[in-house]
């Protein structure tokens, strides 16, 4: 990602109170430009028509590279980068001025820093697994950075033939059904960024579209931003890809409807599809990061809705303790049933085999099933960790 | 078979608690993850157009071809 940002020596845009000449940052609680010094607001359009920035389709920027991650970093107000807004790294160094397109829609932040840290300290301090000193955990870095987007508008259609099974009752039955549906995808999210994982921005989803204004340079004062290394015509087969999964979805969805399956295969489709428009757009995301055993780790908050996305670390002992006891106190029980239950089929035949084959596939399929929860965990940690940023900027 | 149904005892006890256990793991230290990842937009604008419930399979053969 490439994050831009206006410095006070000159370079860039600044902008400034008229009263004062403080700094003035876009307050996401106001919706409105507020100065650093004397709290005066300014509304959004007022600030752009005391200044030239909106003129063309691009917007000037300083860009940072981090020399720790290789992310590059895209200031746009008043102040420098000092640190990595991925990693946390204070390893940024100014690389150029920079011009990037601007975009053609923005969603402001409306969750202010102090929210996001609040929603964060809450979660936390819900965790029954936390280690003690992450509970009382203190932010190092808390970054807003604006992700750059493409939206897309998809017309899509499809006829599909479908084989449903039917178990009533010792009876299987196969039917053989026809669907054929059309719909209007209307702003569906990518994030146009090679830095940012697909996955953690997936996880940010979804974004109230519904609530996009047109973009006024403004909107950046007090964030960073991205610019788009990803065109729209890369991203178009995974739009496509992400309409065809809601489709099937739905439509899946409207077969359920129609009967009792036990089991749906679509075994044959015909879709298609014609992207009516393409939207340039920046989505608001907190970046949060804090260290625990010598390990950034980095939390991304929707910077629009408030929800929370990573992994946090975990307390082992505290995990197996909580296992010992609840398998402590269950054990009795369950072998007194066990015991039971043997002595009451003692005199069948056969009975003890059948009788171990339920509990023993049982407990296989509990096992396996804990085992994917913890990988789940894990997957989710290496989004968070720098460690995992890293690998994403890797990538460019 | 007292030391059998200990056994299997222990062992149920031991998988139920691990699946629930890292189950609540999930839900409180996994952030994000277990709520909606967009919106379900398409089923607002669902138009279905033909709707044919137990056709014949030799119609769907010819028909795909």
């Amino acid at each position: 990602m490439n994050n831009i940002k206006m410095n006070a020596a000159g370079t860039g845009v600044q902008m400034k109170c008229t009263a004062c000449g403080g700094a003035l940052f876009f307050d996401p609680l106001s919706g409105q430009m507020k100065c650093t010094y004397c709290g005066r607001d300014y509304s959004t359009s007022e600030v752009n028509a005391e200044n030239e920035f909106d003129t063309d389709d691009t917007i000037e920027c300083n860009v940072y590279i981090c020399r720790s991650c290789g992310a590059e970093l895209n200031v746009n107000d008043n102040e420098c980068s000092t640190f990595c807004a991925y990693c946390g790294q204070p390893t940024v160094v100014f690389d150029r001025v920079a011009r990037m397109k601007k975009p053609q829609f923005i969603i402001p932040f409306s969750v202010t820093k102090e929210q996001a840290v609040m929603s964060l300290r809450q979660k936390v301090s819900a965790s029954m697994y936390l280690p003690d000193n992450v509970k009382r955990f203190t932010i190092d870095k808390v970054v807003g950075i604006y992700i750059p987007y493409w939206l897309y508008d998809i017309e899509y259609s499809d006829s599909q033939y479908i084989e449903g099974t039917i178990d009533r009752s010792d009876n299987k039955t196969v039917y053989y059904y026809f669907r054929a549906a059309d719909t209007f995808f209307k702003n569906i999210t990518l994030d146009a960024s090679l830095q940012l994982d697909d996955r953690s921005s997936r996880l940010l989803e979804p974004y109230q579209t519904e609530q996009l204004i047109p973009f006024e340079t403004s909107y950046l004062s007090g964030f960073y931003s991205d610019r788009y290394d990803i065109s729209k015509e890369d991203l178009t087969g995974r739009a496509v890809e992400r309409a065809g999964e809601r489709f099937d979805a739905a439509l899946i969805k409207d077969m359920h409807a129609a009967d009792d399956f036990t089991g749906l295969y679509v075994f044959h489709k015909n879709p298609k599809y014609n992207v009516t428009d393409v939207k340039y757009a920046f989505l608001p995301a907190w970046f949060l990061s804090f260290r625990h055993e010598n390990k950034t780790y980095t939390m991304m908050v929707n910077g629009q809705t408030g929800k929370i996305v990573g992994g946090l670390p975990m307390d082992m002992k505290k995990l197996w303790t909580n296992i010992a006891i609840h398998t402590a106190f269950l054990a009795i029980p369950a072998s007194f049933l066990f015991y039971l239950l043997f002595y009451s089929i003692r005199d069948t035949n056969n009975g003890y085999f059948a009788f171990l084959s339920f509990p023993l596939f049982g407990i296989i399929t509990l096992l396996a099933k804990a085992k994917r929860n913890l990988k789940d965990l894990k997957k989710s940690q290496s989004l968070t960790s720098a460690c995992g940023l890293n690998n994403y900027s890797n990538q460019r | 078979m007292f030391i059998v149904a200990i056994i299997l005892g222990f062992l149920l006890a031991l998988s139920i608690a691990m699946y629930w256990e890292t189950k609540e793991l999930i839900k409180s230290n996994d952030l994000g993850n277990s709520e909606a990842g967009y919106y379900d937009f398409a089923d607002r604008s669902l138009n279905i157009t033909a709707r044919r419930n137990h056709i014949n399979k030799s119609e769907i053969s010819c028909n795909v071809r």
